[in-house]
């Protein structure tokens, strides 16, 4: 019955906020604001671009896709182009959709202005192979022609951005985002040369948090989003600086999770104050 | 030690031996070797023997699965279920795949057009080409029957279209876009038929270049309508049902219920017995709290909550970054050590008793 009382607690707590779509406004995160500064500052000339990484899929999508939402927004905004991929097989879908949404997002808020396939971005689809792919990728000469074809089976050489890509020296930025264990360490470990090492950054669900702080500590990691909550803060960050963009259902979904996390602190002060009684009460029978 | 298992130990062992040398032998030897320059084409080669992991999966799947409904074993309909869904996804995701592949391959024709314009342009301005391709004359003649004949094909395509378009505001605008620019195209096409180029001069490559724009703007429109038709067809529309409808919710589904089990266990297993939990359930408070500072704010507790807001996160932010790493570093360490162990056995196949006829025996 107790046990049945708290999973109920713990839905209409997590409900109310999405079902009455309010909001309250997102807590400052150190982390999130070095991200969105390492963004900022990238530079991108011609024939260079930004990878980002979407190694997840359904499992952690309501923590990772807000993630990958804003970085691309900001990478978008930024007219940096980008190639998106994934380690991860089950992410194929969000490849498609993600961009396709941000690039749709834009158009309608900036009329006159247009983010296209092969023009903004180009999907380079899932990549096998794990650490060995990651180091042959590091060590191609030429991007375009290590990828070969997009996820539509048309050759990179066909769109003018992504023609000629180089080598890792053109990679100015390296987004990552994932839920899973041991993903992330494949590219901080061997996407790099010895005189070459792209900028990274990362997005990670609440539980990998722990382990991603090593690398931000070390600075082999530059910036880093933590759960949804540092999804929140960025796109606070975004709107800021481009007061047009939308980030209502963004602010919803942390509104319940800062109600869930309120709702877990009183079960653990309820916990202790009911084991402190029953123990009171054993010691005294 | 039967020869099966002798193979495998000895591909295990020179696979092993490849990686240690190219790691170890500097460029120059690797060059020399002829490793450098076969190296990509070798490690592709392992991936693909990774890769074929898939296929054994599912020829596993069907073996083991298919043999349970074949003799109606207990939980014979589960299997039956996993097949069907199989079979499904499999299909829709491949005939999803094919019809995007075409729509790719007709915008690509398209795209041609103005990557072509601009080719004569730039082989024209380079002398050492410039004698290396076709007259002037007979590309621009080439570069107009295709362009007419892809003119002709849209025309019919925006006009089958609008005959057939319901209300939807968003298609109508990529049709009416696509429109425009084919009557911009047509003009720029049927200037440069009836200039009758010879030579590129300042005045015709200014033609070309404008042919060049209008095109690309052609490619554009037709690229943004043919997207927007493939998001419409029917097994986009199933694979939608599919994938988003079904199986990404039944994902998210699962995941969640982590939640609810999160909060029974904050509840009933953290509580403060010893020093070393008590020290564990404050790091968690205070990291909870870091993460929703913003709360206090809004409590409207004057300074108290200002000056929670802003020290509460840097405390966060303490305890993630020295403590936690800490740990963490220590904990990686470890593993770290013991995977190098394992590599190392599985490398001299110690690990690998499942392949050895010993052990089957």
């Amino acid at each position: 019955m107790e046990r049945r009382l708290i999973y109920l607690i713990m839905i209409v707590a997590v409900a109310i906020p999405i079902l009455f779509e309010f909001s309250w406004a997102p807590s400052r995160l150190v982390s999130a604001e070095r991200m969105y500064q390492v963004i900022e500052d990238v530079r991108a000339g011609e024939g260079e671009i930004a990878l980002v990484w979407l190694d997840f899929g359904p499992g952690t999508i309501a923590e990772n896709q807000p993630q990958a939402e804003v970085i691309l927004e900001h990478l978008f905004r930024r007219r940096i182009p980008v190639v998106v991929l994934s380690q991860y097989q089950l992410a194929e879908a969000v490849l498609n959709s993600i961009p396709a949404d941000i690039a749709s997002r834009l158009e309608h808020e900036m009329p006159g202005q247009s983010w296209r396939y092969g023009e903004a971005w180009i999907n380079a689809g899932y990549q096998p192979g794990g650490a060995q792919m990651m180091q042959n990728l590091a060590a191609a000469e030429n991007l375009s022609k290590y990828f070969g074809r997009d996820v539509n089976g048309m050759p990179f050489t066909h769109y003018p951005t992504f023609a000629a890509l180089g080598g890792i020296e053109k990679v100015k930025l390296v987004a990552e985002v994932t839920g899973l264990v041991g993903v992330f360490d494949t590219i901080i470990q061997f996407f790099q040369k010895s005189d070459y090492r792209p900028t990274l950054v990362h997005g990670c669900t609440s539980i990998t948090i722990p382990e991603a702080y090593i690398f931000l500590d070390s600075k082999q990691l530059h910036g880093l989003l933590e759960g949804i909550a540092g999804a929140a803060w960025y796109s606070e960050l975004l709107k800021r600086n481009h007061p047009e963009s939308q980030n209502d259902r963004l602010l919803v979904r942390n509104t319940a999770l800062i109600i869930s996390h309120l709702v877990l602190m009183m079960l653990i002060v309820a916990g202790n104050i009911v084991g402190f009684v029953r123990a009171r009460r054993s010691s005294d029978g | 030690m039967d020869p099966r298992t002798k193979l495998i130990r000895i591909v295990t062992l020179l696979g092993g031996v490849y990686f240690l040398v190219y790691f170890l032998l500097p460029k120059s030897v690797l060059l020399q070797l002829g490793i450098q320059q076969n190296h990509e084409s070798i490690s592709n080669g392992f991936i693909v023997v990774g890769a074929m992991a898939i296929g054994l999966g599912l020829i596993n799947l069907l073996v083991g699965h298919g043999a349970k409904i074949v003799f109606k074993r207990a939980g014979w309909s589960n299997s039956a279920a996993l097949l069907i869904a199989l079979a499904v996804m499999f299909f829709v995701t491949c005939a999803q795949w094919v019809g995007s592949l075409q729509s790719s391959y007709d915008i690509r024709e398209v795209q041609l057009i103005g990557e072509f314009a601009s080719r004569i342009v730039s082989d024209d301005q380079d002398a050492s080409r410039r004698d290396t391709v076709p007259s002037v004359s007979q590309r621009i003649g080439a570069l107009v029957g295709y362009g007419q004949s892809k003119a002709a094909f849209m025309r019919q395509m925006v006009e089958s279209q609008d005959a057939s378009l319901d209300s939807q505001e968003s298609r109508r605008a990529l049709l009416d876009e696509l429109r425009i620019a084919l009557n911009e195209f047509q003009v720029g096409l049927d200037g440069l038929e009836s200039s009758r180029v010879a030579s590129l001069g300042e005045g015709n490559r200014a033609v070309m270049e404008d042919l060049v724009a209008r095109a690309t703007r052609l490619g554009g429109a037709y690229s943004a309508l043919r997207q927007s038709d493939q998001t419409l067809t029917l097994f986009s529309r199933l694979y939608g049902v599919l994938y988003d409808g079904l199986f990404v919710q039944l994902g998210a589904a699962m995941f969640s219920l982590l939640g609810v089990y999160i909060a029974a266990a904050a509840y009933r297993a953290f509580r403060v017995k010893t020093v070393e939990s008590a020290l564990m359930m404050s790091a968690a408070v205070i990291v909870m709290l870091g993460q929703i500072s913003a709360v206090f704010l809004m409590l409207h507790l004057g300074s108290f909550g200002e000056e929670a807001y802003r020290f509460l996160p840097k405390v966060r932010q303490w305890l993630l970054e020295v403590p936690n790493s800490a740990a963490f570093r220590a904990i990686r360490l470890g593993a770290g050590v013991a995977g190098l162990m394992l590599a190392i056995r599985m490398w001299l196949s110690i690990e690998s008793k499942s392949f050895s006829s010993d052990k089957r025996g």
